[in-house]
């Protein structure tokens, strides 16, 4: 979604020449939200100790090694391998230290290394009828929510209501609303966070229109997906986000004398969030999605000779209180014959907890017609 | 081959679409996977590397080549779920003919195809885009100084796994075996269609041998309680007790009984996963083994 909040199209233009692609280096800590157009600091940060550090080390070392073979030359084979011994050694203690070095840097106290960097999570998304993706985030602790993926949006949006819910109020007069904590689904985290409490007109026709069983919280832009390497496969049911060691800047604040109208073909797209509400009105919402969980036997369940087989009856479940056993071929589940445990799960792909189950099992020569009624659970 | 079909029908859709306002009058949200409608070979093998531009906007920006014209300046939006482009570079580029009709909002010209789109190492071919001229595209053309041309949205990227890189200002492409769906085929007869609430069933893939209850505490809740642990179940082998709080199933959070059979769907029998519980208010991470059966 290409989005751009109507308020930050009155940002002044960018200071620097566009198309740069060298970024300007600036050390971490520095604001760079309040001047548009700079380019974030994307390599090198200044406190990476730790990076710095050992990659001293080993330019140092490599150095020394790559003196090596000159020296080999001048000598005898004999001497060749008193010297390689020689520098064995030398090298055995200089790895010693090395290592000494190694470990006293990993104990060195870097608090400016976000021990999130390099971190891979597995979110799971989903895909919307129109092609978008949602993931599902908690703010300040609270949620679930679902926010769209968005890299055609400048920055965080939270909707106006799901942001009342769990009192986030913006700051009067600020521009941005901070927010503490946001957790991904898959395990990512992000701290200190700043949104912007807004509905977007694509989220308002969205929602009005209406996906099943879905309402569309916030958008996650630039802001929040630039901290991740993102690896998006559409086979997979999951995203891969891999934390980066990057501070997005904010994209700019309007200022506050710019109360110039947004162009007028602006203004006609934000008509845009009305007309599907109206749009809606009339098509109708789709109804939303039904789910049900399905019910439980308590049977474990493996294939022998052609026929399922009763690995285990579940003490106390359902199976148990109906009379199977282990050891027992189940033959028929609700009339369907079953040969496969694929045919069983089919056959009780609609179960729903409570319902009269109609099996047939064999127990060596004996037939048994039983009746179980299935539970909740899983 | 340029060309726009039933250009009139089309146009409700394409706005909406366009201004990606709308959503989906369809029915089920996929988990992940998309259903397969409209099949299209990826082309090439070889993961292929494009740099990136990024407009003091916060968007990315790429250089395109377009059926051998241009280059032209095209958004990468990982949130639009069409490719779009402007009236300008369409016709420049062969897509569309110059006296192809247009209507007068946007400008919409309607579908085309692309022949080939090349950018970085990355060649598509046979790409299908809209044009029209997006307001915003063109308001931040204006803003910035220099026009941007169009839209790389769902329908090229759902070709590839792809990964997107800020810090390093890259994108990778490679091809995968998926079929993207045209959603604006699809989308005029979703409108009016029929309007039944779908019912499903949520089927865990495996048995565990615990149930789950209602969640206490609404926004604030980090899972649902564990009501029983069947004994000798596979979740009473890894330590689950009643009363635990099941926050997490398989990396999946656990919010809703629904959300809690919808993790269990995903996990195959004999599959060995991570299960998250709170316990006397500590976080405890317990590895479940379901077993095949129901």
């Amino acid at each position: 979604m290409l989005l751009q909040s109507r308020t930050l199209l009155a940002a002044p233009k960018p200071t620097m020449p566009l198309g740069a692609s060298k970024p300007v280096a600036q050390p971490r800590g520095e604001k760079t939200g309040a001047r548009p157009g700079r380019m974030p600091a994307a390599f090198g940060h200044f406190s990476d100790l730790v990076g710095r550090r050992v990659g001293f080390l080993f330019i140092l070392d490599s150095r020394e090694a790559g003196a090596a073979p000159v020296a080999f030359r001048r000598r005898s084979p004999r001497r060749i391998l008193m010297v390689i011994q020689e520098r064995n050694v030398l090298m055995n203690r200089r790895l010693a230290r090395f290592g000494v070095l190694l470990a006293l840097v990993a104990l060195a106290p870097d608090k400016a290394r976000d021990p999130e960097v390099g971190k891979s999570y597995q979110v799971p998304y989903r895909l919307t009828d129109t092609n978008h993706f949602l993931v599902r985030v908690r703010i300040n602790g609270k949620g679930p929510f679902n926010f769209l993926v968005d890299t055609g949006a400048p920055a965080l949006f939270v909707a106006t209501e799901t942001a009342r819910k769990i009192g986030l109020e913006p700051a009067k007069g600020e521009f941005w609303t901070p927010v503490e904590r946001l957790d991904f689904e898959g395990g990512a985290r992000l701290t200190h966070i700043k949104a912007r409490v807004e509905d977007p007109f694509q989220l308002v026709g969205m929602n009005a229109l209406g996906l099943p069983g879905v309402s569309i919280d916030g958008i996650l832009g630039f802001t929040v997906l630039a901290r991740f390497r993102l690896e998006l496969d559409p086979t997979r049911d999951r995203m891969t986000w891999t934390r980066l060691d990057f501070e997005p800047p904010d994209p700019p604040a309007p200022r506050r004398e710019a109360n110039e109208l947004p162009p007028a073909e602006v203004q006609a797209m934000n008509m845009l969030g009305p007309v599907a509400k109206f749009a809606a009105a009339l098509v109708g919402r789709q109804p939303e999605e039904r789910l049900r969980p399905r019910g439980s036997l308590g049977l474990e369940l493996d294939e022998a000779d052609g026929a399922v087989r009763v690995v285990r009856v579940l003490a106390e479940s359902p199976a148990a209180r109906g009379g199977v056993r282990d050891g027992d071929r189940l033959t028929r589940i609700l009339d369907y014959d079953v040969a496969s445990v694929k045919a069983a799960r089919e056959a009780v792909a609609n179960v729903s907890p409570g319902d009269r189950v109609p099996i047939t099992v064999r127990r060596g020569e004996e037939v048994q017609e039983l009746t179980l009624t299935a539970g909740e659970g899983l | 081959m340029p060309m726009t079909t039933n250009l009139r029908h089309r146009i409700v859709p394409m706005t909406l679409l366009a201004g990606l306002a709308i959503a989906g009058i369809g029915t089920a949200l996929t988990p992940g996977r998309a259903q397969a409608e409209s099949p299209k070979a990826a082309s090439g093998k070889a993961k292929a590397d494009i740099p990136f531009e990024m407009l003091p906007t916060n968007h990315m920006v790429v250089r395109a080549r377009i059926n051998g014209k241009g280059p032209f300046r095209l958004v990468f939006d990982v949130g639009a779920p069409i490719t779009l482009l402007g009236n300008k570079a369409a016709v420049a580029s062969g897509v569309i003919q110059a006296n192809a009709p247009r209507a007068l909002l946007f400008s919409i010209r309607g579908e085309a195809e692309v022949t080939t789109l090349e950018v970085g190492d990355l060649t598509v071919k046979d790409l299908p885009v809209i044009v029209l001229d997006h307001p915003i595209l063109k308001a931040l053309g204006e803003v910035l100084g220099k026009p941007l041309d169009g839209i790389i949205g769902y329908t090229l990227f759902a070709r590839y796994r792809t990964t997107i890189d800020y810090q390093a200002r890259r994108m990778t492409f490679e091809p995968v075996d998926f079929a993207v769906r045209n959603l604006i085929r699809d989308l005029p007869d979703r409108l009016v269609g029929p309007k039944v609430a779908k019912h499903r069933v949520l089927a865990p893939g495996a048995l565990w041998g615990l149930t789950v209850g209602e969640p206490e505490g609404d926004l604030s809740s980090p899972g649902v309680p564990v009501r029983s642990v069947l004994p000798d179940s596979p979740a009473a082998a890894a330590g689950v007790r009643p009363g635990d709080v099941l926050t997490t199933v398989d990396g999946r959070w656990t919010t809703s009984i629904n959300d809690t059979y919808a993790a269990a769907a995903t996990v195959a029998p004999g599959q060995s996963v991570p299960v998250v519980v709170l316990r006397d208010g500590q976080e405890l991470t317990l590895m479940i083994q379901p077993v095949e059966g129901f």
